[in-house]
């Protein structure tokens, strides 16, 4: 496996260039498939290598922003080289994160239950790949942090990378948007390759870092070593590259120059170039953003879901059911620079770009981040947005169940409509982890043919849960509309809790608004499980009308208890109504006292929870005590798929719930 | 509905009724003005006391009167022709009812109808717009705080036009 | 008139929320539908190609025809009907004052109203057309003008009647066919994602034709559903699924004329030359048109008044992608098209051919 380490203790070989076929002939045992780079299309693509005739002989690669030209070598001895250019479009992503992949497949079988399996990754061929770069290598190396170092682990990608081995060519020029010298990924190959080659006119200076490349070496009979000279020739190749790149490519620190511009002038300037074609995304090596395609055929009965490449462009891609939290491309070009250089950081606690220059080349209209770096940098904002302190790479989190990608079966055992649009499902099952489930968290519902949506938990039981519904989208309404006996598949439970623990000994106030209540119902059940261990306890609802309250029944029951104080408004009511109408901040608005002693937690629409809780912080309640849930587009729910972030944060994996002290700016900040 | 008609219980006397203050009984708003422009506008405090379902305020009428509630609740009810009345609004001790009396064309922009027994304390439409016009430190003294209520409530509505809770249109599909 | 037409035309009946499906049964997994969808597809001004598609989804149409039935669709069967339906697939735009009549009465009889094709959701390329074109045309080409009565500029069907869903395209695509009439069947709302192309190009491993061989390519500011067809045999795409949401053609068409997208380096393209890659099938539609009219680029075709007799039309054979006709009307419009020339020094080798 290309996991490397140090520099080679075996000395370098030479590999004469007409026995190259030899080494892939060595790769090749044992039915390993070899790729590499070949010309399809006007473009170096990594394809089957059968031979080294289907290298890119006497190519180079011209390339500038908007542009990638194959060129001629110049006459001369140079121009038998086969890697005499830097990157080519794509990389090596595809082989280790290919562009669809099959991911669950669903089943209604006759009795009716439904069965929802994640596929098994198909045993993936052993690989080799020849001809990756430094910053392939790195590339690689972050793709191992984000899909094998988190909570969850991507099962195909982990399948992919068993038993690969990489063999590295170290470029022994650069192309005009090359900068891995100022990324530190490169031009040498120090880390990450099982053989790394120097290409010189006549062959290759081969050396082994690893014992998987020993032994490839090993059965090419009689390679010898190689002779001084060529060494060094070999390294002042790769020194004139490393020279010709230079190292200041971007500004220093580029985390917290562009988390401190995060209103910068310049975001609208490249809008007006970007067209938000997302291809920067797709070429570029460490994105790993994926969707979920569903199909069936025409009887539901059965249907498959594949893994996409998907894109932070796309309008879809922060939609939820209310709209699109980034509508504008704007939003979406900050959102994907600031991943890349600066919030990448504190997710995965490495850069999320290696210099490899590909999106600047394959732009369609030639937008440079180093020069987008360098206006910032520049010129930055007179106020600067405060930033807070980087986190130390990837957060440590409870401990995901094993596979908390596997869907677990769950059956309707009663159906309860709350208002014209809301239904809450009483759900049994037997899962051991849904059943230690916390207030707070939720659970993917997935049945066959339909998108698979994150629902709250709104209530648990001892043999099962409840998930209150409602019905805004095409996969919602088919839930609400399910009948007693109907069976779908659960995966959860997933995201970070409410901290109920935290509130004993305290106050409570807990505000709901809408279908905001349904979050929050297992936090009222909680407390009022154990109602001596909290002082005062006060509940705030909000509804659109009388008819859009939930839990009507509980609820008033809940009034009537002398240990809870509970208020009720709705926006608007006909004259039957005899409470209150008026927006929910107006029930606490003038509560005399202080909050100080206080943690609330707060549920409802967005304009709604930061109303809230700056009418609690005036009244004394700190800020790190003042929790709320937030709502994003899910399609993994684990922190793998890159849909739900904000700023820093995965809002599935390092929320749902946060502290509005942890959230600081970016609960306001528009299209963040 | 008996979540409409609770009590307030466990909630301590002090947390939402104003200090009792004044000759016959706390009035809010006109109890936290200096000394002077407070008399004054007592002198013409009416109380009221009012059972539940009484409208003392019409849409489209004159208004006789503004009104700060001391006790009770008020809704704020439109007429919709094809709704009937919607409330859009209840208001709480302290709060003001009729504000239309000091803003031309005083003429009520809402009904007024009490929920719960209610304790108002009324100021003539006339007296008061008299009181305004000539006496400046009153009006300096109680305008601002006018101005303060219908701010308020006019942030409020906002809010409620959004309509938060509004679920999205669900697509046929 | 348009307008009554439009409000008398919301005669469909009201669709309960959440009941998108056709009642062919979901929750316990059989079906359980007691008759089958009632299935039509009708035309308007347009090619045909679209119900072509319909017809060249191959092994479904079997399929197809078990689960709906087909009681319209006068390409496929001589079975007619002139409504209820419970979908109706729209194809073609609106052209003429009978037309606009039509597709009203069609809406009330149809529960879900599709259109298919760019006529249909764009206007198609005919929409290019001005009001003095028109009649110059109908002028030179009828002997009669007055027997013939179109509207001066032919419509997309939404701005008559309103429209359930579009399947965009030119022609459409069967598998977003699929994907609709699955969704029906299903009651999951249709993945017909409002992407660029580029996303299936890269999905794909084509290679950027824009940055790679400098050809213009609206690839960036359309609608995927084609599966990148174009790039994918090495020339642009010409935009006929139509502009995605947010499409920037205004920066697009910048990049081509200052050179940044042409790839030629400093040369900068005509913007006249730049204006015309966006009057395609889509160009009536507004993120296209606003190019057009900004850069000019219509492709206009003055009348030869040697239309009255028949024209040169013969030709040594039929005229070749790429290459320039010698002679007649062919070559006439083949020298103001120059979007498909490949540059003039192609350094490129390509042995393997297209990719796919």
């Amino acid at each position: 496996m290309g996991s490397g380490g140090a520099l080679a203790t075996t000395p370098p070989r030479f590999l004469p260039r007409e026995r190259f076929d030899e080494l892939l002939a060595s790769l090749g045992t044992g039915g390993r498939r070899v790729v590499g780079p070949t010309i399809s299309d006007g473009a170096i693509v990594f394809a089957d290598l059968a031979s080294a005739a289907a290298l890119p002989a006497g190519l180079t690669l011209e390339t500038s922003p908007g542009r990638a030209r194959l060129e001629r070598l110049p006459d001369g001895p140079g121009r038998v080289r086969t890697f005499q250019y830097t990157v080519s479009g794509e990389g090596i992503k595809r082989f280790t994160f290919p562009s669809r992949v099959d991911a669950l497949s669903m089943e209604t079988a006759d009795d009716g239950s439904v069965r929802v399996r994640v596929e098994a990754p198909a045993e993936p061929v052993p690989l080799a790949i020849v001809g990756a770069r430094a910053c392939d290598l790195a590339a690689l190396a972050v793709h191992n942090r984000v899909l094998l170092d988190g909570p969850a682990v991507d099962p195909d990608y982990a399948a992919r990378r068993r038993d690969l081995i990489t063999v590295a060519v170290e470029c022994a020029l650069a192309s005009s948007t090359c900068f891995c010298a100022s990324m530190g990924t490169g031009p040498e190959v120090t880390t990450g390759a099982d053989l790394v080659l120097n290409e010189l006119d006549d062959g290759f200076v081969v050396r082994a870092p690893t014992p998987a490349g020993e032994r490839v070496l090993a059965a090419i009979d009689g390679l010898a070593p190689a002779a001084a000279d060529r060494t060094v020739v070999a390294a002042a190749q790769t020194a004139a590259a490393r020279a010709a790149m230079g190292t200041s490519a971007v500004p220093a620190k580029p985390r917290d120059l562009l988390l401190a511009n995060l209103d910068h002038p310049r975001w609208d300037a490249v809008a007006e170039r970007c067209i938000a074609c997302a291809n920067c995304t797709l070429a570029c090596p460490t994105c790993f953003c994926t969707g979920l395609e569903v199909q069936s055929g025409f009887d539901a009965a059965a249907s498959s879901a594949t893994r996409a490449w998907d894109s932070c462009f796309t309008e879809g891609f922060a939609q939820i059911a209310g709209g699109s939290f980034r509508p504008r491309h704007r939003d979406r070009y900050r959102q994907w620079l600031t991943h890349k250089f600066a919030t990448w950081w504190d997710q995965f606690g490495t850069s999320g770009c290696i210099g490899c220059g590909r999106c600047i080349a394959w732009c369609p209209v030639g937008i440079d981040v180093r020069e987008e770096l360098a206006a910032i940098a520049a010129a930055p904002t007179a106020t600067p947005s405060p930033i807070a302190a980087a986190t130390t790479g990837i957060v440590a989190l409870p401990a995901l169940a094993p596979d908390p990608l596997q869907f677990t079966p769950a059956r309707v055992v009663a159906v309860t409509p709350e208002t014209a649009d809301t239904t809450t499902l009483r759900l049994a099952t037997g899962d051991p982890r849904i059943l230690a489930g916390t207030p707070g968290q939720f659970v993917m519902v997935g049945v066959p043919a339909f998108a698979i949506p994150p629902i709250s938990i709104s209530r648990f039981h001892p043999d099962g849960i409840e998930l209150t519904i409602r019905a805004a989208g095409a996969a919602t309404s088919f839930l609400t509309r399910l009948r007693t006996g109907a069976t779908l598949g659960l995966r959860g439970p997933l995201g970070r809790g409410w901290p109920v623990a935290d509130a004993q000994g305290r106050d409570v106030v807990i505000v709901g608004g809408g279908i905001g209540l349904a979050p929050l119902r297992p936090v009222i059940d909680a407390v009022l499980r154990e109602r001596d261990r909290f002082e005062d306890v006060r509940i705030y609802l909000g509804a659109r009308t009388p008819r859009d309250r939930l839990f009507v029944d509980e609820i008033d029951a809940l009034a009537s208890r002398d240990d809870v104080l509970v208020r009720v408004t709705v926006d608007r009511a006909g004259p039957e109504w005899l409470g209150r109408v008026g927006i929910v901040t107006q029930l606490f608005k003038t509560v005399r006292g202080t909050g100080a002693d206080a943690t609330a937690f707060i549920c409802g629409p967005e304009r709604m929870m930061s109303a809230t809780a700056d009418v609690l912080g005036d009244l004394g309640v700190p800020r790190e005590r003042t929790w709320l849930t937030l709502e994003r587009h899910m399609e993994c729910g684990v922190g793998l798929c890159g849909h739900c972030q904000l700023g820093t944060r995965f809002v599935c994996r390092d929320g749902p719930v946060f502290s509005i002290a942890e959230l600081g700016e970016d609960l306001r900040r528009e299209g963040l | 509905m008996s979540s409409a008609h609770q009590a307030d219980p466990g909630a301590a006397p002090s947390a939402e009724a104003p200090d009792p203050s004044g000759p016959s009984g706390p009035v809010p708003i006109i109890d936290g003005l200096p000394p002077g422009p407070r008399e004054r506008l007592l002198g013409l405090v009416t109380r009221r006391e009012l059972d539940p379902g009484a409208t003392f305020m019409h849409e489209g009428d004159v208004t006789k009167s503004m009104s700060i509630i001391v006790r009770g609740r008020v809704a704020l009810r439109l007429r919709v022709p094809e709704r009937g009345a919607v409330t859009i609004l209840t208001l709480d001790p302290g709060d003001i009812v009729g504000w239309s009396a000091i803003v031309p064309p005083y003429r009520a922009t809402t009904s007024a109808t009490t929920l719960e027994p209610t304790e108002l304390a009324t100021l003539p439409a006339d007296d008061l717009r008299a009181i305004l016009a000539s006496d400046n430190e009153v009006a300096g003294a109680f305008l601002p705080r006018v101005m303060e209520t219908i701010a308020a409530r006019v942030e409020a509505t906002r809010d409620q036009l959004l309509d938060l809770f509004r679920g999205a249109e669900v697509d046929p599909w | 008139m348009d307008l009554a037409i439009r409000a008398a035309a919301t005669g469909a009946p009201p669709v309960p929320a959440g009941t998108g499906h056709l009642g062919t049964g979901h929750a316990t997994g059989r079906s359980t539908a007691t008759r089958r969808p009632r299935v039509g597809v009708v035309k308007f001004a347009s090619c045909d190609g679209c119900q072509l598609t319909i017809l060249d989804v191959e092994d479904h149409l079997l399929e197809i025809a078990e689960r709906f039935e087909i009681v319209e669709f006068a390409e496929a069967t001589s079975r007619r009907s002139s409504g209820p339906f419970d979908v109706l697939l729209v194809e073609g735009s609106i052209a003429t004052p009978e037309q606009v009549v039509e597709i009203a009465r069609l809406r009330a009889e149809a529960k879900f109203l599709v259109t298919i094709g760019a006529c249909a959701t764009a206007g198609g390329i005919q929409a290019l057309r001005t009001a003095v074109e028109h009649e110059a045309f109908r002028a030179a080409v009828y002997p009669v003008p007055a027997y013939v009565d179109s509207l001066a500029t032919a419509r997309p069907v939404s701005e008559f009647v309103h429209v359930d869903a579009e399947l965009r395209g030119c022609p459409i695509s069967p598998e977003q066919l699929l994907e609709l009439l699955t969704s029906l069947a299903t009651g999951r709302r249709p993945q017909l994602p409002d992407q660029a192309v580029c996303l299936e190009c890269k999905r794909r491993g084509i290679p950027c034709v824009v940055v790679t061989r400098g050809l213009p390519c609206l690839g960036p500011v359309t609608r995927s559903g084609c599966g990148a067809i174009c790039p994918a045999f090495g020339r642009g795409c010409y935009g006929c699924f139509g502009p995605r949401e947010g499409a920037n053609t205004a920066g697009l068409a910048a990049a081509f004329i200052s050179g940044a997208a042409a790839g030629t380096g400093d040369a900068r393209r005509d913007p006249v030359d730049v204006g015309r890659l966006f009057a395609g099938f889509n160009g009536a539609t507004a993120p296209m048109r606003s190019v057009t009219d900004a850069l000019g680029g219509r492709p206009v075709q003055p009348l030869r008044p040697t239309l009255a007799s028949p024209p040169e039309t013969l030709l040594p054979g039929p005229p070749r992608w790429g290459e320039a006709a010698s002679s007649g009307v062919a070559a006439d419009i083949a020298a103001t098209v120059d979007i498909d020339r490949p540059p003039a020094a192609d350094t490129t080798e390509d042995p393997d051919g297209p990719r796919r």
